[in-house]
């Protein structure tokens, strides 16, 4: 009856290799924002065979023996929850199809991958996933983010992104498929004054008073 | 802190700066890429001195997996060194103490201890000193321990820095003598003895307000190692020694030494001295703690195992409910384990223990709610009595807070009427719900005082030069009244049909006394309310009742809007992230509740309709204040439709128009508010005396009145638009109505 209020339908990319955005940040380390509803994970993959056909992986490809697409992990309106397509556990039981993910579970895929989730706002679906084995993909990341609406970064440990030393908190806030940036403190955009709020774009360096980061968009 | 290079710079060919690491005290380090996609760290040497590279290059070709290997040394364009060197992610033991504030456990402090003087040894048998061993240069990724900074500290004393330039964290670490130009490898046994105090009880032994105060300890005071167990203390009291002479002469003899103190520490004397033994143990007991509770684990993970098999075995002939005694002995066996341990000792139950013991009644527990339909003995003997009586008793007979209006009045409410009480059961919801005013009210201090009194004020002030122009037009307005009768349309009046009557009787009114008109006031609606009852009737209402009603239909509000929220986010998915709905339903609520207390307060009194008009702007410019600044505190962005703020009325009235649309502005709250507040008769909505319990006609108008002033004050139109509609709806399922017949 009321659909006309219901907001665009979120249209989710193509799965394939670097469909993450990235957020390097000085002093704390590289996350990974990943946008979509489902986010697949497993191993690194075996390359096509033709050479200028994309490789096919999981979204979040982890080095380590993993199937191909070992699990996914959905968010519906409320939660999360993790498909499991290979062997994986969840706060130590086994998951044979499905099961909802809840704050600190530990992921235990295959052998030796552990990961844990976290969903560390309660202001916010967005939620976390660190790396507990030594197991990353091919660069070293500090922890995906799995973007629902925002995605705080400060020094509490309520934020998604937990920068010590940070005196302000920062928010990126998600508009369908953009991200826009807003702070309470006065931030510079490619050395631009950030007025209320903007848009982020590939390759934008925004700087607070001690925080600076760049983040990346795949296109 | 700032950093030179900025993300994506290139300072060395064929490397790519991503991020900075930190700040050392030899120079910025950077994460970098290079061209294949190699992680490195990359240091850039502030002080280009020819000797400190030289002692770059000493270790460059030296390896050993606790130090941190040296790939290159490159020269930029302008001149400056750089160190490229391998990249360890992880934590540096700086992060890991600042966890730790009491200490680490035992078992940690061993691990970095062996990691540290493995590479530090190393370093010592390769005829070079370290010279800044501190807890931010120490890494460990994947298990290992790798010491950072090899060859950097060439000459770190204090007088070729001044005291002022040295940095804080390197003094605490430094070793007496280098105050004097000594560097012999004694220094790194200090060093590393410092560190060790420092993860064994969280804080180091010399610490002081300025650089020189530290350095001066270091020379002259003893250490205090009184939180240190006593076993220990002749291995700190060795390590510390301010003359290197006499001091521990390597740091593998000092690892070597705190891991045999350790071991021997005595039972009794590991659980009184401080931090060593805090969550842990110490030596011996140590180990045999440690092979008892994996003796425990293992036992614990073989009835886990079974019970795995158990859950998943495929034998169909065997229900659950058969399998179900298995299950519950082995849950007992497990409990009957976990009780002696406890008994025994409690360090003994670790956490893998815990999880494997609640892995276990997790299936038992699955079992049972797969077994209970066909175990109805379990059912009748186990559920039945403790969840079956809450089910059956009858729920209190509620009274009813919209009474049937078919329904004819009772005695008893026609008795409450007559004496001016309350019927409608407001008063029995209240009292069954006073903490949901409280909270409310709690939750609406906490969310507004947090925020800076500056930034307040302003809105307030924003709020405040708002009212006055609203002020402004109203005057006007009244004034132009005057002459034409025919701007009544722009209030949206619903008139109702004695008001039209009335009007059609004055007209024949020039007939009457002049005093009688005076009497009446100019209020021509007045004298209508003595032929048919309704918002606009005088009538005496006392504080008890008012009060009473008002306590309900606050209450009321609040449920109603949980009720409209829960609607809006559920059923047609409105709101984009959690914090919008909060913002919607502490908007929704504040907005109702301003309108329900301002319209009780002002029921049955003669109606000054402007007066109404501008108390519940009032209240529209305080709402408005107050989600601005939620909306700050939230730092949320509604979703703006398409209206730009420059089209809006705004773009005259304020200069510092956003360059975000996305953020909405607090002159548009606040004007959205009052707006909103001021061009509907409110009071039709809540009186008690109104035609209609509800009327979808009102909340049709109000959506009208609301998407019209979001338009004029660049607000969001849609949530402009619902927010009117909330408003209404909520308001009017909340005020208290009486039935046309029990009006007096």
């Amino acid at each position: 009856m009321l659909s006309f209020l219901r907001h665009p339908p979120i249209v989710s990319r193509p799965a394939t290799q670097g469909a993450m955005s990235a957020i390097w940040i000085d002093g704390v380390g590289c996350f990974w924002l990943s946008l979509k509803d489902r986010v697949t994970i497993g191993g690194p993959g075996t390359p096509s065979a033709k050479p200028d056909e994309p490789r096919e992986s999981a979204d979040l490809a982890i080095l380590s023996d993993l199937k191909q697409r070992h699990a996914t992990i959905v968010r519906n309106g409320e939660g999360y929850l993790l498909e499991a397509h290979g062997s994986a556990r969840v706060a130590g039981r086994e998951v044979l199809d499905r099961t909802a993910l809840n704050d600190g579970a530990i992921i235990e895929l295959g052998r030796s991958v552990r990961l844990r989730f976290r969903q560390p706002s309660a202001l916010s679906l967005s939620a976390r996933l660190d790396f507990v084995s030594d197991h990353r993909p091919t660069q070293s990341v500090d922890g995906v983010v799995l973007l629902a609406d925002t995605c705080l970064l400060g020094s509490g440990e309520e934020n998604h992104i937990v920068c010590h030393d940070w005196l302000g908190q920062i928010l990126l806030v998600r508009q369908g498929l953009e991200l826009w940036c807003r702070s309470r403190q006065a931030l510079t955009v490619n050395g631009h004054r950030l007025g209320s709020g903007r848009r982020l774009q590939s390759g934008d360096v925004v700087s607070g008073e001690e925080s600076r980061f760049r983040i990346e968009i795949p296109n | 802190m700032k950093f030179t290079f900025a993300p994506e710079s290139r300072p060395l060919d064929g490397f790519t700066i991503k991020r900075a690491i930190a700040r050392g005290g030899f120079g910025e380090v950077y994460y970098a890429l290079t061209d294949s996609g190699k992680e490195v760290a990359i240091k850039l040497l502030q002080d280009n001195l020819e000797v400190e590279l030289r002692g770059v290059t000493q270790c460059l070709n030296l390896k050993h997996p606790n130090l941190v290997t040296l790939f290159d040394i490159k020269q930029d364009t302008d001149g400056d060194h750089w160190i490229v060197m391998e990249f360890v992610g992880g934590k540096t033991l700086d992060r890991v103490v600042h966890e730790h504030p009491n200490g680490l456990p035992f078992d940690e402090v061993l691990a970095w201890l062996d990691g540290i003087a493995a590479g530090i040894g190393f370093l010592h048998d390769r005829g070079i000193v370290h010279r800044d061993l501190k807890p931010a240069n120490i890494f460990r990724e994947n298990g290992i321990v790798k010491v950072g900074d090899v060859g950097l500290s060439k000459f770190i004393a204090p007088s070729r820095r001044s005291a002022h330039t040295q940095s804080v964290g390197t003094v605490y670490y430094m070793a007496p003598e280098v105050a004097k130009g000594r560097y012999c490898r004694e220094v790194d046994v200090y060093s590393l003895a410092v560190i060790l105090y420092e993860l064994v009880t969280g804080k180091v032994p010399f610490d002081g307000e300025t650089t020189a105060e530290i350095l001066m300890k270091h020379l002259t005071e003893r250490p205090n190692l009184s939180p240190i167990s006593a076993n220990l203390r002749p291995v700190f009291e060795a390590a510390l020694e301010k003359d290197p002479q006499r001091r521990t002469s390597d740091v593998l003899e000092l690892a070597r030494q705190f891991r045999a103190a350790a071991t021997h520490l005595g039972t009794s004397e590991a659980l009184q001295v401080g931090n060593v033994a805090l969550g842990t143990e110490s030596g011996s007991e140590f180990h045999e703690i440690h092979a008892e509770r994996l003796r425990i684990c293992s036992q614990l993970r073989d009835l886990l195992d079974q019970a795995r098999k158990l859950e998943t075995s495929a034998d169909r002939d065997r229900t659950w409910s058969q399998k179900q005694p298995q299950i519950v002995e082995l849950v007992q066996q497990v409990r009957d384990i976990r009780a002696n341990v406890f008994q025994r000792d409690e360090r003994l139950w670790d956490y893998s223990a815990e999880g494997t013991f609640s892995s276990l009644v997790a299936i038992a527990d699955k079992f049972h709610k797969l077994a209970s339909p066909r175990l109805p003995i379990l059912d009748d003997a186990h559920t039945q009595p403790h969840e079956k009586p809450a089910a059956v008793t009858p729920t209190p007979q509620r009274p009813s807070m919209f009474p049937n209006p078919k329904r004819p009045a009772s005695r008893w409410e026609k008795a409450c009427y007559a004496t001016g009480r309350s019927v409608s059961g407001s008063l029995s919801l209240w009292q069954r719900h006073p903490l949901l005013l409280i909270g409310a009210a709690v939750a609406i201090l906490i969310w507004t005082l947090p925020r800076g009194v500056s930034a307040n004020v302003m809105s307030a002030g924003r709020g405040l030069s708002f009212l006055w122009v609203v002020l402004g037009v109203v005057i006007t307005i009244e004034l132009f009244r005057g002459v034409s009768r025919g701007v009544d349309w722009l209030f949206l009046t619903e008139r109702s049909s004695s008001t039209e009557n009335h009007e059609r009787s004055t007209g024949h009114g020039h007939q009457k006394p002049r005093q009688q008109r005076m009497a009446e006031s100019s209020s021509w609606i007045r004298a209508a309310a003595f032929r048919v009852v309704n918002p606009n009737s005088v009538r005496e209402i006392s504080w008890r009742r008012r009060i009473t009603e008002l306590s309900g239909s606050l209450a009321t509000a609040g449920l109603a809007t949980a009720l409209v929220t829960a609607v809006l986010a559920y059923v047609t998915q409105f709101f984009g992230s959690t914090a919008l709905v909060g913002q919607f339903a502490v908007g929704t609520l504040l907005g109702s509740w301003g309108l329900l207390i301002v319209s009780k307060l002002r029921e049955g009194l003669p109606r000054e309709r402007y007066i109404d008009r501008m108390l519940l702007a009032g209240v529209g410019v305080l709402v408005g204040v107050a989600l601005f600044e939620l909306d700050g505190w939230l730092m949320i962005d509604l979703p703006t439709d398409g209206w730009s703020q420059k089209q809006s009325l705004l773009a005259m009235t304020s200069t510092s128009l956003s360059d975000n649309p996305q953020h909405i502005l607090a002159e548009s709250y606040v004007a959205f508010f009052a707006t909103l507040f001021f061009f509907r008769r409110w009071w039709w909505h809540t009186d008690s005396f109104r035609a209609h319990r509800f009327r979808v006609l009102s909340v049709c108008l109000t959506a009208i009145v609301g998407a019209v002033a979001a338009c004029a004050w660049g607000f969001p139109v849609l949530w402009g638009t619902v927010w009117a509609a909330s408003l209404s709806s909520v308001v009017q399922l909340a005020a208290v109505w009486t039935p046309r017949e029990q009006r007096q």
